[in-house]
């Protein structure tokens, strides 16, 4: 898992300097935009597959069978339930902490902040993620499967769309992409396209990749704090990952206890 | 001057304007999209350090997302030439394109050995049905049944090369399509580390395996061997084919679109023809050099 996260962090970092790069062809901005939107949404699954399979009863098998449905409410269990969080991430409690043999007061006190602050970012993390799977997953997947989207402008310059265009209520601002869903009534034999947009301007691409980040840096405070915790024995571990915000007096009662190697 | 054949004109703002836009944004937008991420994901895989233990596990997800890069690639292209053949009656082609169906892709390419020479035909958009492309059209002077001839060879010969490439790709599809499921969908690339890979004979072997998605249990799936390299070049290769097929289904299409002036109204009225409303695209054998050399002195056009 380490190792898909350095990955995906590198391959969504490459996608935003190669849109940043880019010229001032329209068309060539929103193209770039859609792979970073894709990017940072592959490495949103990959977090909501790794909660999802944590989720008791914990298994390799619901790592590799959930479904996208599965996701969205896992995510919307988190923010649901409060005890979920610290539980999926293995972050220790006060109670753990304050059971745990061989440490002073001193080191128990650093512990106990070090978990809040650890908690507190995976918080606003998940706050970053949720929104963005939320609004963003299915068109995500359409940049995976045949591209069922139109560039914004082959919309709203002449000649335009025909009914496309007249679908579209309001355009976004430039660039945009028109994104096309056809579902077909079987039963009526009605045939219905559905016209969205999806936002593709430099804000909206700044969006994009913090919600990426923000994933990718909790599925590594995941990652690291429960596999220190496999690694080391532990139910509960406190992932190291913020030990500079700590103060100095506590991060020097840390010392001691985490290795350079440690997650 | 020979009288066009009548063709009922679809109708404009349901199927001729949005038909446009959507190739436009093929062309534009969407491939040039998957232009960059293959170069993206081959240069990413090509510069990846593979000292130590874990950069060798990272740079073997770039071989596997070089993959799902490519595999995008196919899917794209089987939504697109399918949608031809399946929009659903009274729809434009965007409407089959646009119907997410999960095996599409699958159905797609098990069925192209199979394909005959006339849907690949009907696919480059040089013949609807019966109706021959160049029957559509006012051609002055009007063409010789010689030079009808070497268009119908040129036709066929271009739908053959066409089939010959989506018949390849199909297996290529076939083999890696786990693989493209692993980078869409959890990145499970199995590590060496904790993975040892026997042969049949039960000596341990090198090799890339991906776990398998919807299985009972760990169910591993493995058809990248060393050298990796050369199987990045070689994936870069397949996608290049498929691009380049793409590329031409997408332009066949939009060539025709330049025969007609569109307007936002609704209105249309044909444009002079001053180009040919095809492009060609064989194998040099598949063409006959007298062929050749009558439609180039007719459409003044050299062959590479």
């Amino acid at each position: 898992m380490p190792a898909i996260v350095d990955f995906r962090r590198n391959a969504l970092a490459r996608a935003a300097e190669r849109h940043s790069n880019t010229d001032q062809d329209e068309c060539r901005q929103g193209a770039l935009a859609l792979l970073v939107l894709q990017r940072a949404m592959l490495a949103v699954e990959d977090l909501g597959g790794l909660l999802y399979a944590l989720e008791e009863p914990p298994s390799f098998k619901r790592l590799i069978s959930y479904d996208l449905n599965d996701l969205s409410a896992v995510f919307a269990r988190l923010f649901a339930d409060p005890t979920l969080t610290p539980a999926l991430f293995g972050l220790a409690a006060a109670e753990a902490i304050a059971a745990e043999r061989g440490l002073d007061d001193q080191q128990r006190e650093a512990l106990r902040q070090l978990s809040a602050i650890t908690l507190m970012r995976v918080d606003a993390q998940l706050a970053a993620v949720r929104p963005f799977w939320d609004s963003l997953h299915d068109e995500a997947k359409k940049t995976m499967h045949s591209l069922p989207f139109i560039a914004g402008r082959y919309v709203v310059e002449p000649p335009g769309a025909g009914m496309i265009s007249r679908a579209l209520e309001k355009a976004p601002a430039r660039p945009f992409a028109v994104s096309l869903t056809t579902r077909v009534n079987h039963a009526t034999k009605n045939v219905n396209t559905e016209v969205g947009t999806v936002g593709l301007t430099g804000n909206d691409v700044a969006r994009f990749l913090a919600a990426g980040e923000a994933a990718l840096d909790a599925s590594e405070v995941l990652v690291g704090g429960r596999l220190h915790g496999l690694q080391t024995n532990h139910a509960y571990t406190v992932p190291k990952t913020y030990l500079d915000q700590l103060a100095p007096a506590q991060r020097a009662a840390l010392a001691g206890l985490f290795r350079d190697s440690d997650d | 001057m020979t009288e066009p054949r009548t063709v009922p004109m679809p109708d404009v703002q349901t199927f001729l304007l949005p038909a446009h836009a959507y190739l436009l944004s093929m062309r534009d937008q969407n491939l040039p999209l998957r232009r960059v991420a293959l170069d993206d994901a081959r240069s990413a895989y090509r510069d990846a350090p593979q000292t130590t233990a874990h950069e060798r596990q990272v740079a073997r997800i770039a071989l596997v997302a070089l993959v799902g890069e490519t595999l995008q690639i196919l899917e794209d292209l089987a939504a697109y030439a399918d949608s031809f053949s399946t929009a659903p009656e009274g729809t434009a082609f965007f409407a089959a394109l646009t119907r997410y169906n999960a095996f599409r892709a699958n159905n797609f390419y098990a069925q192209m050995k199979k394909r005959p020479p006339e849907y690949f035909l009907d696919l480059l958009g040089l013949r609807r049905g019966p109706l021959r492309l160049e029957e559509a059209f006012v051609v002055d002077p009007p063409f010789t049944d010689e030079e009808l001839a070497a268009i119908d060879e040129a036709h066929g010969a271009t739908a053959k090369l066409v089939g010959k490439h989506l018949t390849n790709l199909a297996d290529e599809w076939r083999k890696y399509r786990p693989f493209a499921n692993t980078y869409k969908h959890g990145l499970l690339v199995a590590n060496p580390e904790d993975v040892t890979l026997l042969n049949d004979d039960g000596a341990e072997v090198d090799g890339i395996v991906v776990w398998q998605r919807r299985r009972p249990g760990a169910e591993g799936y493995g058809h990248i061997s060393p050298p990796f390299k050369e199987m990045a070049d070689y994936l870069a290769d397949v996608a290049k084919v498929a691009l380049d097929v793409l590329d031409h289904l997408v332009d066949s299409r939009l060539r025709i679109f330049e025969l007609i002036d569109l307007r936002a109204d609704g209105s249309w009225k044909l444009k002079p023809l001053t180009t040919t409303p095809w492009q060609w695209w064989f194998d040099k054998n598949d063409l006959s050099e007298p062929s050749r050399a009558l439609l180039s002195a007719r459409f003044r056009i050299e062959f590479a």
